[in-house]
């Protein structure tokens, strides 16, 4: 569902909302979180080097705002919205609206309605943007034309999770992935097909213990996708599928000089042989991919002050003479509680088929320095984090 | 017009005092009751070297790196106590983390001793040799501190100040005598505003084989009622915070780690400059637990408990009942009394030189008061913080710190007793 599709939606909800909202009301939680991006990128293409310079680029700002309610029974139903400034060049330009979620939980159940990030995300890498590395460990969208960064990370799902000690989950979701193969319009709205099912096994460990504990996730997930050829002609009667794990631990636990790892890989069994006539054909193939990473992090007297790491990722076609390598390194450094100033250099290099394709040179040199503030607050907090360590470790008291 | 002459004299006794402090009387019963609980010390060799960090008894093992991390901590006991173990009372208090419900639907985890919020009631008679055995079970520092007590200096809970805070884990062995007579409380001096707020806190009662009180007042039956409040999101996040926090600075400490600054804690004035001067960031600057807020009350409490769940004060016609008030909060509150007078009789656990008639009275934080009720007006009345958003739950009135003085042979004429939502 596009941007547009959705407001019709949001002007009902706003509409209605003074409608049901009576006397009774009673305020809700509300918390509110976003990230203020603001970087100078400068990329160099090719043998020749060609260079692109953006003085200011703002593109991955986002705010998101969330809602929720203690229900009769304590369980908690809470609403979610969200928006991202997207990329210039993005035909979605200028903001994305990623999130229009209702979700309800008990302590061992959270059932998610509409529009948000993919569950299939395990672990993030250490890398200034979430797309930094989009290719190597997200399960691609094969019903994009254009090769958007939101149409692999965000989806209108309906997702079930089931949880145990707040650490252990079991998710079944399916997803309705934005499909502008159609029209090969890459604004088109999207179908509420549920074309895109999946489910995972996880260990999350409590976000309060990440620095004390050793395993901090670890994960296996299966994804299939439908193929048959009135949403993809590439994909007649196939089913693609993907299979994810991912792994993130500390190798050495200290609050003050942390050194973790983090660990993803994906084979996707996607349309083989077929040629490549645009970047996002790549996307429908069939590839075994993944990506390390190593992070330092410096939080003298408990301040987080100072970060290094250096991601490895790779990809390799595994039906045609086609590769992917990229380095990450990046250092970031705190000016204070919310403000980071990080610095950023990307190198990849794309070998065989995919260095023949458009905009996809053999080699790409990225560097970017960017200032981050970032936030999250919560009001009126009347009820509790689901996997507070309160709740995890103690006794399980949802709202008080 | 005066208070006692207003105040019908009763046969109880009651007004024997009234009427000695409308006279004048109480002037020359005070200096009685002072000598006849003089203010005790312990027996205290002169220091030659004054204290300082680091003295035995209450030095912290390896300063500068971990925190002592022994079983149990034993500082050095009072030269005048004895050192045969059964000459004591004891008492064993462990701290853990409980579910507790404050009344029906508002329920929290919170800091407890001997999972009772608040603390079991510690009574002893004046002079007893007191051996308290406080086990941390949970994942922070804690400490106990005798509110009221002429415990000896290193007994006192102060951590970083008197003692080290007893470490997760860890039983820190408290021995001092009971003294003075009185109403008083303890509670955890560490983190004070969230552990106090969290029920680390209870009633000590130290009677005496000649109570002055009951002496003039021939009670049989006496309540405590221990005033709190709570903010409880803001206990639920800090506690929450604390935990995490504690969990990584137990890591450190086993590591050997130089904990000092960590834990913002200085040998003086100078070293703490010093370390701001080499970019150390003071917590109060740069919270290292989320946010800090100030508190927004939601829920007052009367042992733990909010209206409807209060405790009820019974009390039968002519019957004198003694109920001690402990403020163990950090507000204000103003216990109104209807359709009665009470008699104030003790002050911080001090017998008053006199005591003062009244139906409402101002309890500030930290403060104790024993109050006398006469059973001469059968009823059913209402016993509450008159300042009245205090008694209510989540801001709806009536709750909090409201319950009832209710006589046992009373019947009363209209039946409905509990009402939650006016």
């Amino acid at each position: 569902m596009s941007n547009r599709a959705l407001l019709p939606l949001v002007a009902f909800a706003i509409a209605l909302g003074p409608c049901v909202a009576s006397a009774q009301e009673f305020s809700p939680r509300w918390q509110l979180s976003g990230r203020g991006l603001l970087s100078s990128p400068l990329t160099l293409r090719g043998d020749s080097l060609d260079a692109d310079w953006d003085i200011l680029d703002f593109a991955d700002t986002y705010i998101n705002t969330r809602f929720d309610n203690a229900l009769f029974d304590d369980t908690i139903g809470g609403f979610a919205l969200g928006v991202r400034i997207t990329d210039q060049d993005n035909p979605l330009w200028p903001v994305f609206v990623y999130q229009v979620e209702g979700a309800v939980q008990s302590e061992h159940v959270v059932v998610q309605a509409g529009r948000s990030r993919r569950p299939s995300l395990g672990v993030m890498m250490p890398t200034l943007r979430d797309e930094d590395l989009l290719e190597y460990i997200f399960p691609l969208n094969p019903y994009s034309v254009a090769g958007l960064e939101e149409d692999v990370l965000f989806t209108d799902l309906l997702a079930v999770t089931l949880r145990a000690d707040f650490r252990w989950h079991a998710q079944l979701f399916l997803e309705s992935l934005r499909n502008t193969t159609r029209t090969g319009s890459p604004t088109d709205p999207a179908a509420l097909d549920p074309n895109s099912a999946g489910v995972r096994l996880f260990f999350d460990e409590l976000p309060a213990l990440a620095r004390v504990r050793f395993i901090k996730h670890a994960e296996v997930g299966f994804l299939a996708q439908r193929a048959d050829g009135d949403f993809v002609p590439e994909l007649q009667d196939d089913v693609m599928w993907q299979a994810i794990g991912s792994f993130s631990a500390n190798l050495y636990p200290d609050p003050v000089n942390l050194l973790d790892v983090r660990l993803a890989g994906l084979y996707q069994h996607g349309v083989a042989g077929e040629p490549w006539m645009s970047t996002t054909d790549q996307w429908r193939g069939r590839y075994v991919s993944g990506a390390l990473a190593l992070r330092y992090l410096h939080a003298p007297y408990q301040l987080d002050r100072f970060q290094a790491s250096v991601t490895v990722a790779m990809r390799q076609f595994t039906d045609r003479e086609a590769r992917a390598v990229s380095v990450v390194p990046n250092i970031l450094y705190r000016l204070g509680q919310n403000v980071d100033l990080f610095l950023q250099y990307i190198f990849t290099y794309r070998g065989g088929d995919l260095a023949s394709l458009p905009e996809s040179p053999e080699q790409e040199h990225r560097i970017e320095l960017a200032f981050s503030y970032h936030f999250s607050v919560s009001l009126n907090d009347t009820i509790n984090l689901p996997r507070d360590l309160l709740n995890a470790d103690y006794n399980y008291v949802p709202v008080n | 017009m005066t208070d006692s002459e207003s105040y019908r004299p009763s046969r109880r006794g009651l007004f024997k005092w009234g009427a000695a402090a409308a006279t004048g009387l109480a002037a020359s019963l005070a200096p009685r009751v002072a000598s006849a609980h003089p203010m005790p010390t312990h027996d205290e060799p002169p220091r030659t070297v004054p204290p300082r960090y680091g003295l035995e008894g209450r030095q912290l093992e390896n300063r500068g790196r971990g925190m002592d991390m022994r079983p149990v901590w034993e500082p050095t006991p009072p030269t005048d106590a004895p050192r045969d173990e059964s000459a004591y009372q004891k008492f064993d208090i462990e701290v853990g983390i409980v579910e507790h419900e404050y009344l029906p639907g508002i329920r929290a985890n919170v800091l407890a001793f001997n999972e009772q919020v608040p603390g079991p009631v510690i009574r002893v008679r004046e002079g007893d040799w007191v051996r308290v055995d406080f086990k941390n079970s949970t994942d922070l520092m804690h400490t106990i501190h005798w509110h009221g007590l002429f415990v000896p200096e290193n007994m006192d809970g102060v951590p970083f100040v008197t003692q080290p805070p007893t470490m997760p884990g860890q039983t820190f062995v408290y021995r001092f005598r009971a003294l003075p007579y009185g109403t008083h409380f303890y509670h955890c001096h560490f983190g004070t505003p969230l552990h106090m707020q969290s029920a680390m806190h209870g009633a000590f009662i130290i009677e005496s084989d000649d109570d002055p009180v009951r002496r003039q007042f021939p009670y049989d039956r006496e309540y405590t009622l221990i005033l709190n409040q709570q903010d409880t999101a803001m206990v639920r996040r800090e506690l929450r915070h604390m935990i995490a926090r504690m969990r990584e600075r137990i890591l450190l400490m086993r590591r050997g780690h130089n904990m000092d600054r960590v834990l913002g804690r200085f040998r003086n004035v100078d070293a703490f400059l010093s370390a701001i001067r080499d970019g150390w960031i003071p917590p109060y600057r740069q919270s290292r637990r989320g946010p800090p807020t100030s508190p927004q009350y939601n829920i007052y409490t009367m042992n733990g408990k909010a209206y409807p769940m209060t405790p009820i004060l019974r009390i039968r016609r002519d019957e004198l009942i003694r109920v001690r008030i402990i403020n163990a909060g950090a507000v204000e509150h103003y216990m109104h009394l209807h359709g009665h007078d009470f008699w104030e009789v003790c002050r911080d656990g001090a017998v008053l030189p006199h005591a003062f008639r009244g139906n409402t009275i101002p309890i500030t934080p930290g403060r104790t008061h024993d109050l006398i009720i006469e059973g001469h007006n059968p009823g059913e009345w209402t016993f509450h913080d008159h300042a009245t958003p205090r008694a209510t739950n989540n801001g709806l009135y009536p709750g909090g710190i409201l319950t009832i003085l209710q006589y046992e042979d009373f019947e009363p004429e209209y039946p409905l007793r509990v009402a939650t939502d006016e």
